[in-house]
């Protein structure tokens, strides 16, 4: 069994690795067959290709940009949201937080198509803030932070409030230093999902200078394959496996510089939302 | 408190809620009594869902995802499971193995997962049919039929998952305290029968939460599709979301894709409401 699993491991990170070697090579390279088990002539090639027909640097700056500001408002959203209630009771608190768990199970999908609409009417449409917007609130990292804020005790609000606290200040200075972990582990999922997602981005924008990076690259691909695929095959392969290699990097240098909060999250046995 | 400044405080929150949110659902429930394009817009009632439950592409585009289901679940929920037991049994070491391995497929995303799979079942060039050449079996056409085509995509799908589940499956695992283990190996049970008697029946419960949350996503798989068949060939590895997609966006049908839509989501719901009465039970 042991072996067994071993095997497994290593079918299912063989695409990974073929995909490494492959973008590294020549093309004609990677379609030989018997195929070069050991990268050899190595070239950066494919990469230079992509680099001068697209806009990657560019790209990259918008999906980091892009997500930045979407987090931002997406965190104080959140935030204040918790803090009314964690702090407060009041008219309507169990059936706005039954609303929200409600909307949870409703999948995005089934809303492509009225959300896509709405965008149109309010001239949303190829412009970022199609993409904010439904970042800005998200159901699920509520439940997530009201949660956490549950375990803060109110006596800490109450005492702050009788030494004459303003409320703002309370949340800015008092909640949310206590809040940073789970802050941290929303702000790390976003940036990681933000190099993942090309769906939603794909169908509001239209404009190469507004693409973000897993965007930009499906689109580069499926247009090179519409117009040079028949003739330029073997090229193909090469810049799909080398744009393949240019998504996956983000997400491992994310991972390196916070493997710490990864680790964390293994130990935890917790699962991404 | 004063309750008025609660209010305040949800503001923000609340905007985007019912913006971007509350009154697409609303949206959705009305356009798909419409038939909508561009230009037109006309009541028709509930004839798109009619035309939905009689449309030979979308019924097709349900008995797919069902096909899919049975794919995604041994591969999405059991083999994470055999895994997780096995890693169980063996030392730290191998366990943090495991996790990390299985783990890393889930740090790349649909595209790149798609990218690197797709040429390894090249029909011409790929790596599989030369190893089946090299077997002496005939190439294999992989993106041409139905059974293989679902078979890849779903291990791609899942792929990106699976790490997740083991990590979850060892989790619970390691909640069984060490001593029940041990004096049941002192009375002469052997692995076998602890994995049946004790851990299986532990973790049954998660199982089965797992299996419903796989065939939940399975009706929206729609990445993998669009960058590998296609829906093709013959519209028979299309899912719904992927349906969808196709009469919205392809097609501008707003009204009828909005019916499918709502169709989607009473599906989801009810597979949901299972999951969430496991969840209150675990």
């Amino acid at each position: 069994m042991k072996y067994l699993i071993f095997a497994l491991i290593l079918i299912l990170l063989f695409p990974l690795y073929w995909m490494i070697i492959g973008s590294i090579q020549p093309s004609a390279g990677v379609m030989k067959l018997p195929p070069n088990w050991i990268p050899r002539n190595i070239t950066l090639v494919n990469f230079a290709y992509i680099v001068k027909e697209t806009m990657i640097f560019r790209w990259t700056f918008n999906t980091i940009m892009l997500n930045t500001i979407s987090l931002c408002i997406q965190l104080f959203c959140l935030v204040t949201a918790g803090y009314a209630f964690a702090a407060y009771k009041f008219v309507g608190k169990q059936v706005i937080y039954w609303i929200f768990v409600a909307s949870l199970i409703i999948p995005w999908q089934g809303l492509l198509v009225s959300r896509y609409i709405l965008m149109r009417h309010l001239y949303l449409l190829n412009t970022w803030f199609a993409i904010i917007a439904l970042n800005a609130f998200a159901p699920i990292s509520f439940v997530f932070i009201r949660n956490y804020f549950e375990k803060i005790p109110t006596s800490m609000i109450d005492s702050a409030r009788i030494d004459g606290a303003r409320e703002i200040r309370i949340l800015f200075q008092i909640i949310l230093p206590q809040c940073k972990p789970i802050l941290g582990y929303l702000a790390l999922h976003s940036y990681l999902t933000a190099f993942q997602d090309f769906f939603w981005p794909m169908l509001v924008l239209n404009d190469k200078r507004l693409f973000t990076l897993p965007l930009g690259i499906v689109h580069f691909l499926k247009t090179f394959t519409s117009t040079h695929g028949l003739l330029m095959h073997q090229q193909l392969l090469g810049y799909e496996l080398a744009g393949g290699v240019l998504l996956l990097l983000p997400a491992i240098i994310i991972f390196v510089i916070f493997r710490k909060t990864f680790r964390q999250q293994f130990l935890a046995g917790g699962i991404k939302a | 408190m004063k309750t008025n400044k609660a209010y305040f405080f949800l503001l923000p929150a609340g905007v985007f809620f019912v913006v971007f949110t509350l009154t697409p659902i609303i949206m959705m429930g009305a356009l798909s009594l419409f038939e909508t394009n561009y230009i037109t817009s006309e009541f028709v009632g509930l004839r798109n869902y009619i035309d939905a439950l009689t449309s030979p592409d979308f019924r097709q585009s349900i008995v797919n995802s069902l096909f899919y289901c049975v794919f995604t679940i041994t591969l999405g929920t059991f083999v994470p499971l055999a895994v997780a037991l096995t890693a169980y049994r063996y030392s730290n070491a191998y366990r943090d193995i495991v996790r990390f391995a299985f783990y890393v497929p889930s740090l790349a995303s649909g595209v790149v997962i798609a990218n690197a799979w797709k040429w390894i079942f090249d029909c011409r060039k790929g790596l599989a049919n030369y190893l089946l050449s090299v077997a002496g079996i005939e190439p294999v056409m992989w993106w041409g039929h139905q059974v293989t085509a679902i078979g890849i995509i779903s291990l791609i799908v899942v792929n990106l998952w699976m790490g997740h589940w083991i990590i979850l499956y060892l989790a619970v695992l390691t909640t069984v305290r060490k001593e029940v283990v041990d004096s049941a190996r002192i009375d002469g049970a052997n692995w076998q029968q602890i994995q049946t008697k004790i851990l299986i029946p532990l973790i049954s419960p998660w199982v089965l939460f797992i299996m419903l949350l796989e065939i939940i996503s399975t009706f929206q798989i729609w990445e993998n599709i669009y960058l590998l068949t296609s829906g093709g060939p013959a519209n028979t590895t299309a899912t719904v979301v992927y349906n969808i997609y196709e009469t919205g966006f392809l097609r501008s049908q707003y009204g009828t894709a909005s019916a499918r839509s709502v169709i989607l989501v009473v599906i989801v719901l009810g597979l949901a409401l299972a999951k969430n009465r496991l969840e209150k039970r675990n």
